[in-house]
């Protein structure tokens, strides 16, 4: 059965169809690129899927139950996470209590008042595991606001990591790093999304990245989806190669 | 808490607590329901409208309220009746009494204290930084401000019941935004990011006030120009900029 599948979903803004009635499937266990030019909609039909905006008609399955109008919370709860194309973290906050923060909200732990957070030594331990997998066990204590743009985007993984999700959604893990940091970022990230036996969709720009990265690529264009397949497939379809790839591996 | 003296009879310091408690709590709780939906200037301004709001009722239902006179309140007994006013009242407020308040505003200090540093108050700063990924780590914003909304209800009201045996009569003047501004003068003055800001800025405008008041019949200017430099010249506050200062050397090795 699919993890998560979505049956016709659309979003327009104005006369633009950013996601333009998709039906899109995930296994288990898999690790999926979500490829396309800027404006295909891969980031909106992340959003859809994530609850961070509605959608305007279709559905969204996840273990076979509807969650096309569950809250971002429920959908939490259910397992599905995400990181940002933006890098999306708690700023004046340090790197470890990033982590322990979704690891207490995981544990509907957040609403407890009369607990000091750092006195939690299960939880503490639970972070600072986090962070080395991630490679980020040196700058704990650091406020996440003074990260290198590289590790800003790790601990942005980390901290979706940290939900224990079964489904994970990356939205360009590696856009705003340098070349020469792309590889050791992804190394890093499917190794440790693969040994957590987690499915993860990366959304990403970098070919190079796609194609060493994910057996399976979904490319999409103009609010649809264009193919689906292995990277060998990608490359010699014609209409991602007229599209999007160009010349590059034509 | 007047309203205690006047319906319920009763004097004793830790019934005017437990009402002020309830009493704040409750219209926070209502009141919340509304504001929290809003963040910044928009919250600011409606938390104020409202507080003028019941200024107004306060002012104008002088049947139950007093109006501008108020209601009369009188020296509590403190530690359910054990300690009681026996001859000089200034003296009991100046001793006794100050003690008192000095022991609950550290109890209140400590339990903030706690909150702060709370799973809950984890979540809170988070909000706080970044409101969207908050709720993309399971943080529920808008229940979570209600909460924060209400504990910050219930201990103005906590500060209320203590405050008003000092002056021996509630009136609207303290539900008045002006009232409600010195709170804010407080936190500016002393430091809104850090933890014991707020305390020092308290403090120390009180110091400055009662120089003030006692310097020049134009104190208020006095205090205006102090909080024009400071948010000028010291955003992070007294404390925060100290602790800047404090800091630096430690960076520079």
């Amino acid at each position: 059965m699919d993890l998560l599948k979505t049956t016709r979903l659309a979003k327009s803004f104005g006369d633009t169809h950013a996601v333009d009635h998709v039906d899109f499937t995930v296994s288990a266990g898999e690790v999926l690129a979500l490829i396309g030019s800027n404006g295909a909609g891969k980031t909106t039909l992340i959003n859809l899927i994530s609850g961070l905006i509605p959608p305007d008609s279709g559905r969204i399955d996840f273990q076979g139950a509807d969650i096309t109008r569950a809250s971002i919370h429920r959908k939490i709860e259910l397992g599905i996470a995400r990181s940002f194309q933006l890098v999306n973290l708690f700023d004046q906050l340090t790197v470890q209590d990033n982590v322990t923060l979704a690891i207490f909200s995981r544990e509907g732990r957040t609403r407890r008042l009369f607990s000091l957070a750092d006195a939690d030594t299960a939880v503490r331990d639970e972070a600072a595991h986090v962070l080395k997998e991630f490679g980020l066990d040196g700058r704990t204590g650091a406020p996440a606001g003074g990260l290198s743009q590289g590790e800003r985007k790790l601990l942005d993984v980390a901290v979706a990591y940290a939900l224990r999700p079964k489904l994970l959604f990356l939205d360009e893990p590696t856009s705003g790093v340098s070349t020469r940091e792309k590889a050791p970022i992804m190394d890093i990230i499917t190794h440790v999304v693969r040994s957590g036996g987690i499915t993860a969709v990366i959304v990403e720009h970098d070919m190079d990245v796609v194609f060493t990265y994910c057996p399976r690529i979904v490319a999409m264009h103009q609010g649809s989806i264009l193919a689906d397949g292995t990277p060998d497939q990608i490359r010699s379809n014609p209409q991602v190669t007229a599209n999007m790839l160009g010349t590059q591996t034509a | 808490m007047a309203f205690i003296v006047k319906y319920a009879k009763l004097e004793s310091m830790e019934a005017f607590l437990v009402g002020g408690i309830v009493a704040s709590g409750l219209v926070a709780a209502l009141f919340g329901l509304l504001c929290v939906r809003y963040t910044k200037i928009f919250f600011g301004i409606l938390t104020m409208a409202l507080s003028q709001v019941l200024w107004s009722l306060a002012f104008k239902f002088f049947w139950v309220t007093g109006g501008s006179d108020g209601l009369r309140v009188p020296t509590p007994t403190l530690l359910g009746g054990l300690v009681r006013v026996s001859g000089d009242k200034q003296d009991f407020l100046s001793r006794r009494y100050y003690f008192y308040v000095l022991a609950v505003f550290v109890i209140a200090v400590a339990v903030m204290w706690v909150i702060v540093h709370s799973p809950f108050g984890k979540a809170l700063q988070a909000i706080r930084d970044n409101e969207t990924r908050a709720e993309f780590v399971g943080v529920q914003v808008w229940h979570y401000r209600w909460v924060a909304f209400v504990i910050s209800g219930v201990f103005t009201g906590l500060a209320g019941a203590l405050w008003v045996p000092l002056n021996g009569l509630t009136t609207p003047d303290i539900l008045h935004w002006t009232f409600s501004g010195k709170m804010v003068f407080f936190t500016v003055l002393g430091g809104f990011q850090t933890f014991f800001g707020p305390v020092i800025g308290a403090i120390i405008y009180n110091y400055l006030e009662n120089w003030a008041v006692g310097y020049t019949v134009y104190w208020q200017m006095v205090l205006g120009v102090v909080l024009v430099v400071l948010v000028l010249a010291l955003p992070a506050g007294v404390v925060g900029t100290l602790r800047r200062l404090a800091l630096r050397p430690a960076k520079a090795t």
